[in-house]
């Protein structure tokens, strides 16, 4: 895994906090994330249902759905340009161009009614305005390029004729038509088989190092990002716990909500029949918080300092680890 | 000296019309069975024909040919009054769980209809059974048997889908993929309250994924299906440590392994050419992608063969058995 | 998502036309059909005196306010409306009820069965569809007599084939998820799981889509005694009224005004109501 270059600042997102009024409450999806990325360097955001990582991610492009209220506090910059005032106009010439977006489903991202390699082309002649036979030769060029064999004669089918793995990958020919320069690919496997999903995150991966583009990769399975991310967060309940470089986390996890996620995943090595480590209970409802630590009533080593005050994100050895937590795991636990 | 089988199924075949000239090869000659009390895995990719075979058991798909028996029994030689006393003996849940719940219909009714559907028990008793199964999955009956479907989590509806389907004391509980739409963790719960429920209720399982980690974990043998034929079955433990199978070993190679020094099996993978199930290739249907393919397999297809001491594949060169006694 | 402040207004209005239409006996109003010549084409609000003649008793005066005037032919218009507007909610309310039974049954059996039940049925409301629905309307006028009865029959037939669309529509979603599958696991037979799982769950859209139908046939109640092919005069209709007052549109046109914008205001509000309840019913039903 090659260390992505640049020290340049791609992405700075300080204090975010998007809400929705719901009628059960106000819903504090994202509240008070921070984080920085730089060009040529991959984020894993990891997380269970609910947590608010696609709201974050949605937050991050003005994607939010109309009722939603982004505070005044947040600072969303996209290289140097504060993105939350940035008028709709504008946005659409960044998304798509300089920002790509890959959904969960892509039997849904993709127009049903067009033939893929047509899907493909539109991106290319809308944000380049390059003439028709120059986004189509493009287009092909890039079908192949996401492994789909036969690209000339599968650029003529729909995406009902295509499996999942190659629908996922046309949506990724679509994200990269215009070399951007942050790709945000949410939950891009969890739709697909664990075959296909190894090689759909192994292209990624390789095309993020070939293009030295970054890329934000939002997953709840803990397990796909080991080797294939420069750096890791986890977010639970709307918050980032835990935020280090990838090999760092999977060495030593610190937050206990992080252990409990590499824990529940069944490994191969497992004798048959082993209980599985399962997290009890259920992330909180994010309009009716719990006072102190939003995941105190299903940890393990709840002490009373948790349950009283909100343990803030700090960094713990000055080497870039944070973590949100009162009673980190030491060494020994580890 | 093997019982005999709780379910067995003999050369399946299973063909879908499309159109009319279209024709899907769904199952193509499946052969399995499951012993009482065993959980039998179901494992392979989107398509091979596991959701099919599933089906079949349960007569929601009527097969083109082949035997369902069970209990040594010929399910499709049955009229629909011998079938009403088997059938509930078999029951199923579903992978998209909040679809298998009518969303109408409060939850603690959904889980006493079979009840009411089998005539079985007067409203009280209902009440009653459906009350103390919500506790037995870890649903508290007092907060939510009057809620409906959509105020639910994934996880919380495939509890309640368990429930029902236990709620008529089946023999046989067929999973289809219960946890692949899930998060990680909420999968972690359901297959521990599967484990659970297996023990005590004396279940027979038979477990279908797409996620051989999974499938392992919960499974005491596993039959590896591709495009609509088995390829392997073996020991749990076995297919493991030693695949005979090449495409055994590809599904192992592809499962995410969080700690990059433990991904051992790192095999080439070949995903230029992938076939169809509406034109399967003559000769081994996995030839194409297949590391160790040659001449004869593309002609001549593999028979299910014994292999080792408990376990069958289907390969014309299988990979050596690196077990040690 | 709660019901808004438009639904209870308009659920108001509706309850206070047919509280009114229902009780019209015991209003302390004018006989509909009584003529009163000279008063024709009143303006709302004319005071009326009437004097009243009774063998053995002396002769009286009486005096009241005709609240929204009389019509061409002397008759109170507030007596015509209240009346008319039993004619206009029976037809409203009964003919799309036939609709609803018969084209929601044969809908949900077409989306369930398939095969060639379906196809029959399709093409059977295909035909009622595209034959043209005023030649059915004069035949059966014409060969069965014009009285509400036949109105109602004739016009409910004519809404069968739009509820049999949008019934079929609803269960063809209904039948491929999951839970009917399930329920045929737990040994239900096609009768079972119609009436438990599929027609509960297509009912309360269809019926919500029906108020939108209870709207169209007032409207087309009024029409069809507008063009003199509804209920015959004397009985008042809404219709009828409006045609009424086209000759003196120019100088009394209250005469025709007010029966129309009673009409728009019941039409309105059973728009609204079927607004608001699939508005309330659907936003319950998703998720975040």
């Amino acid at each position: 895994m090659t260390n992505g270059g640049g020290t340049q600042t791609l992405l700075r997102i300080k204090d975010l906090q998007a809400w929705l009024p719901t009628n059960r409450g106000l819903v504090r999806a994202v509240d008070k994330v921070s984080f920085s990325l730089n060009q040529g360097r991959t984020l894993a955001i990891v997380g269970e249902s609910g947590c608010g990582k696609s709201m974050l991610a949605r937050a991050i492009l003005g994607l939010l759905p109309p009722t939603a209220i982004i505070s005044a506090e947040s600072i969303v910059e996209f290289k140097g340009q504060n993105l939350i005032k940035t008028p709709k106009t504008q946005m659409r010439r960044i998304i798509g161009r300089e920002i790509a977006l890959i959904f969960q489903d892509p039997m849904t991202s993709l127009n049903p009614v067009m033939k893929v390699g047509h899907q493909v082309a539109e991106v290319i002649r809308y944000h380049l305005r390059t003439s028709r036979q120059t986004a189509r030769k493009r287009a092909l060029a890039l079908l192949d390029l996401v492994g789909i064999p036969m690209a000339a004669h599968r650029a003529a089918q729909y995406p009902h004729q295509l499996s999942g793995g190659l629908r996922q990958r046309v949506a990724i020919a679509i994200a990269l038509a215009c070399e951007p320069k942050l790709l945000i690919a949410d939950e891009p496997t969890t739709a697909l088989d664990v075959t296909v999903q190894a090689a759909i995150l192994d292209l990624l991966v390789e095309l993020q190092q070939e293009t030295e583009m970054s890329m934000i990769l939002i997953t709840h399975d803990l397990g796909v990002v080991a080797g294939r991310t420069h750096e890791t967060a986890v977010m639970y309940a709307g918050k980032i716990v835990e935020h280090s470089s990838t090999s760092e986390l999977f060495n030593g996890m610190r937050m206990p909500y992080t252990r409990a996620l590499m824990e529940a995943i069944p490994h191969l090595s497992n004798r048959p029949h082993t209980v599985l480590k399962a997290i009890n209970g259920q992330p909180p409802d994010l309009a009716h918080l719990p006072t102190g630590c939003r995941f105190a009533p299903r940890c393990r080593k709840t002490r009373d300092l948790c349950t009283q005050r909100e343990p803030e994100l700090r960094d713990i050895n000055n080497c870039g680890h944070r973590l949100a937590c009162w009673y980190p795991l030491n060494r020994k636990e580890i | 000296m093997r019982k005999e089988p709780l379910l067995a199924i003999n050369d399946l075949v299973v063909e879908f019309r499309i159109g009319r000239r279209t024709k899907i090869n769904a199952v193509s000659g499946v052969s399995l069975d499951i012993g009482i009390g065993e959980t039998l895995g179901l494992v392979g990719e989107s398509g091979c024909g596991k959701s099919t075979i599933a089906r079949s058991i349960v007569g929601l798909q009527k097969p083109t040919a082949g035997q369902v028996l069970y209990k040594g029994e010929n399910l499709s030689s049955k009229t629909g009054r011998q079938l009403r006393n088997i059938r509930p003996q078999i029951q199923m849940i579903f992978q998209d769980a909040g679809a298998s719940l009518n969303p109408g219909r409060k939850i603690g009714k959904s889980i006493e209809e079979p009840l009411r559907v089998n005539g079985r028990a007067d409203r009280h008793e209902r009440y009653q059974s459906s009350y103390k199964m919500m506790q037995a999955v870890g649903l508290d009956p007092d907060q939510m048997y009057a809620r409906y479907p959509f105020e639910f989590s994934g996880g919380q509806c495939q509890r309640v889908s368990i429930a029902r389907a236990l709620i008529l004391k089946p023999r046989l509980l067929i999973c289809d993929e219960p946890v692949s739409a899930l998060d990680v963790s909420v999968q972690a719960q359901i297959l521990n309250l599967l484990e659970k429920v297996k023990l005590r209720f004396n279940l027979t399982m038979l477990f279908i994924s797409h996620d051989l980690a999974v499938v392992k974990n919960i499974s005491d043998r596993i039959a590896v299906m591709y495009l609509g034929k088995i390829c392997e079955i073996t020991e749990a433990s076995e297919l493991y440590q030693s695949p005979r199978h090449p495409y055994s070993k590809l599904l192992l190679a592809s499962i995410p392994e969080p700690f990059p020094e433990n991904r051992k099996n790192k095999v080439k993978r070949n995903i230029r050419v992938m076939p169809s199930s509406v034109c399967p290739p003559t000769g081994c249907r996995f030839y194409i992608r297949c590391p160790k393919a040659q001449s004869m397999c593309s002609k001549v297809e593999p028979k299910l063969m014994t292999s080792g001491k408990n376990g069958k594949v289907a390969c014309h060169y299988p990979l050596p058995n690196t077990i040690t006694k | 998502m709660r019901l808004g402040v438009a639904f209870w207004i308009s659920l108001c209005w509706i309850a206070i036309v047919v509280a009114s239409a229902a009780s019209a006996r015991w209003w302390a109003i004018p006989e509909p059909d009584r003529m009163d010549w000279n008063h024709i084409c009143a303006a709302p609000g004319t005071i009326i005196n009437e004097v009243v003649l009774q063998p053995g008793k002396e002769m009286e005066i009486s005096k009241y306010i005709s609240l929204l005037g009389t019509d061409t032919k002397g008759r109170d218009i507030v007596s015509r409306i209240i009346y008319g507007a039993r004619i206009s909610i029976s037809i409203g309310l009964l003919a799309p009820l036939i609709g609803l039974l018969i084209g929601g049954l044969l809908g949900c059996l077409a989306g369930f069965y398939r095969g060639a039940m379906e196809s029959s049925i399709v093409v059977a409301m295909d035909i009622i569809l595209a034959f043209p629905g005023l030649i059915l309307l004069l035949a059966v006028t014409f060969y069965l007599g014009s009285n509400l009865q036949n109105l109602i029959l004739s016009l409910g037939f004519l809404t069968i084939p739009v509820f049999c669309r949008v019934a079929r529509a609803k269960t063809l979603a209904l039948r491929s998820l999951e839970f009917v599958q399930a329920a045929r696991l737990t040994g239900a037979g096609n009768v079972t799981i119609l009436y438990r799982e599929i027609i509960p769950n297509v009912i309360i859209p269809v019926a919500i889509y029906g108020l939108v139908v209870v709207a169209f046939m007032i409207m087309a109640e009024g029409a069809l005694s507008f063009l003199g092919l509804g209920i015959p005069a004397p009985t008042p209709s809404w219709g009828g009224m409006i045609a009424d007052g086209r000759e003196v549109l120019d100088e009394a046109p209250h005469v025709s005004l007010i029966p129309s914008a009673i009409m728009f205001l019941t039409v309105f509000s059973f728009n609204l109501i079927g607004d608001s309840l699939r508005n309330y019913f659907e936003h319950g039903k998703s998720q975040i």
